[in-house]
């Protein structure tokens, strides 16, 4: 299994290579990309990055994700242009959401490697088959919001059709919402009291006060699940949303069925930040080589959570 | 301008209740848009009563798993028998659904739903904005034409603005759907770290009832249904204001 691991700054990659870092990826401010934070410089600075990167045998991809852009930063003419000096200084893969930059790349025959970015969710074969099918996709990275028991046909398809497979560390989770088609995290269409919080509006009322719930429209009278219900909702919505599917026992069992790459991708950590995480998943990826081939999967997994933590 | 009614299971426990009720709608839609826990086996006798029906009907699908996508073949093997009185369409929230139809070779309308429509376009205040050319390219090769979406409900200003050509426009409302997420905020259980769950396990809490939720930090209150928010976006669109952007059909969603 490789470590993949954002960048937000180039001095990061000496640093982050000595961790064990295997891949890195960067994004720029003049190509969309998703949360569009940490961009390192523009398009026409790739080059120097990359070529740093390489220089320390890192694999090197650009974030190109930004699944709603505005539109003068996705005039077709600009961004083609952008992204060929890219492709021209040697990036390893594109990270790509939108349909239309499918496309448009399909299009340009830029002759780089797309990988699927999670912000345009493959919560199924189908949709894997869709992208590598049409637009011949490598790397599907697969959303946080799907369990490594959902994504066994999905695993095994990608295998068979030689597609790599990459899933974030279980404890560096963005959106609680489905990522990039959330629209809580901005106020687009409702009204914001105050400052946001940071991570968006999706994580509002964290240490405030609970959310008041009440039923607005019954269709089955059961008073006490109701109740019930609007309590659970009052807590989720005020204290970082619902459980997690990709837990440590989910995580564990990715590791098992042979996903090809680990991510950390929390653009928004400074970089002592991102290091005390990459050692953290390092460690878990050698507790993990450990544990996995001298017991059974059950008493595997429960000793990784144990020593992993949840 | 098309008008039609988004039916919830319970709508078909009366079916004269059900007749009466879609009686002012030329478009019944029916099936979970949001949540592939509620594509429940009653979805084809659903379809089956709909097909007796004078109206056009809509199936709605949501984004699925691998278990979803297995139901959905199910339900589209059995669907493409049925002889509608009116016109068939199937609105699609997943690229995998949308390979699923192709790969049936099944020759029936498809639809780009609420949260598939938004690769596409984003409905602001006052427009339908596209959000680049190659998009629409891209859905003139995969042979959609119609987009759903949700708008809020205001007067014809100068500034309205939507995409010309051939793609039209189907608005919900009067719900318009901010989030979503698979791990279902009013139903999914807490989880423990040692447990590798198999899916999104639920009671069906969304089948008894719609929340109001009302925070410090926005203005609004939330409307949420199971794994889904929304905020009021009033009435149905205007005619004016359909015809600008682009809208010819409408869609009542009294359950949301």
């Amino acid at each position: 299994m490789r470590l993949l691991s954002c960048i937000t700054d180039k001095r990061e990659l000496p640093v982050f290579r000595k961790l064990g870092v295997n891949e890195v990826y960067f994004a720029v401010d003049d190509i969309p990309n998703y949360a569009s934070v940490g961009a390192i410089g523009t398009a026409a600075g790739a080059r120097e990055i990359v070529r740093a990167a390489h220089a320390l045998r890192l694999k090197v991809f650009l974030a190109a994700n930004g699944r709603e852009a505005k539109p003068e930063g996705f005039a077709k003419e600009t961004l083609v242009k952008r992204l060929k000096l890219v492709a021209a200084a040697g990036v390893d893969a594109l990270i790509v959401s939108s349909p239309g930059l499918f496309y448009t790349l399909r299009e340009e025959k830029l002759g780089v490697p797309l990988h699927l970015s999670s912000v345009q969710p493959c919560f199924n074969t189908g949709t894997a088959k869709f992208f590598v099918e049409n637009f011949g996709v490598s790397r599907v990275i697969l959303p946080n919001q799907l369990a490594a028991r959902e994504a066994v046909g999905i695993l095994k398809y990608c295998k068979s059709a030689g597609v790599e497979t990459e899933i974030f560390f279980y404890k560096s989770f963005g959106c609680p919402y489905i990522n990039g088609a959330c629209y809580l995290h901005r106020p687009r269409y409702y009204t914001a009291v105050g400052a946001q919080p940071e991570g968006g509006m999706c994580r509002m009322g964290s240490g405030g006060s609970l959310a008041r719930v009440s039923p607005a429209l019954v269709f089955k009278r059961d008073a006490g699940a109701i109740a019930r219900t609007a309590a659970r909702l009052s807590l989720r919505l005020s204290r970082g949303g619902a459980p997690r599917l990709l837990n440590a026992a989910a995580f564990f069992d990715y590791c098992l069925a042979g996903v090809d790459c680990i991510k950390y991708g929390t653009r928004t950590d400074d970089t002592a930040a991102k290091v005390a995480n990459l050692k953290r998943i390092k460690t878990a990826l050698e507790l993990f080589e450990k544990l996995a081939g001298r017991y059974s999967p059950a008493e595997a997994r429960r000793r990784f959570v144990e020593a992993a933590g949840g | 301008m098309e008008k039609g009614l988004k039916l919830g299971p319970a709508a078909f426990r009366d079916l004269t209740a059900l007749r009466k009720s879609l009686k002012a709608f030329d478009w019944a839609y029916a099936g979970p848009e949001f949540c592939e826990n509620l594509l429940e086996p009653g979805l084809l006798e659903e379809l089956r009563v709909l097909s007796r029906e004078q109206k056009n009907v809509c199936l709605l699908t949501p984004m699925v798993t691998d278990k979803g996508l297995a139901l959905l073949d199910r339900v589209f093997t059995a669907a493409r028998k049925l002889r509608f009185k009116g016109r068939f369409e199937v609105s699609v929230n997943d690229f995998g659904v949308l390979d699923l139809i192709r790969r049936k070779r099944w020759d029936v309308r498809v639809n780009f739903g609420r949260q598939l429509a938004r690769n596409f376009v984003l409905a602001g205040r006052d427009s339908v904005k596209i959000l680049n050319q190659s998009g629409l390219a891209l859905l003139e090769e995969l042979k959609i034409e119609r987009l759903e979406t949700a708008l809020f409900s205001r007067a014809p200003g100068p500034r309205l603005s939507g995409p010309a050509g051939a793609l039209r426009f189907t608005a919900f409302y009067p719900y318009l759907d901010v989030t979503v997420t698979r791990t279902c905020l009013a139903g999914m259980p807490e989880l423990s770290p040692y447990d590798s769950p198999a899916g999104v396990r639920c009671a069906r809490e969304c089948a008894l009832a719609a929340y109001r939720a009302g925070s410090d930090r926005i203005k609004e209150d939330l409307i949420v249904r199971g794994n889904t928010i929304f905020v009021d976006s009033g009435g149905p669109v205007p005619a004016a204001m359909g015809k600008a952007l682009g809208v010819d059909r409408v869609v009542f969603c009294p359950d949301t």
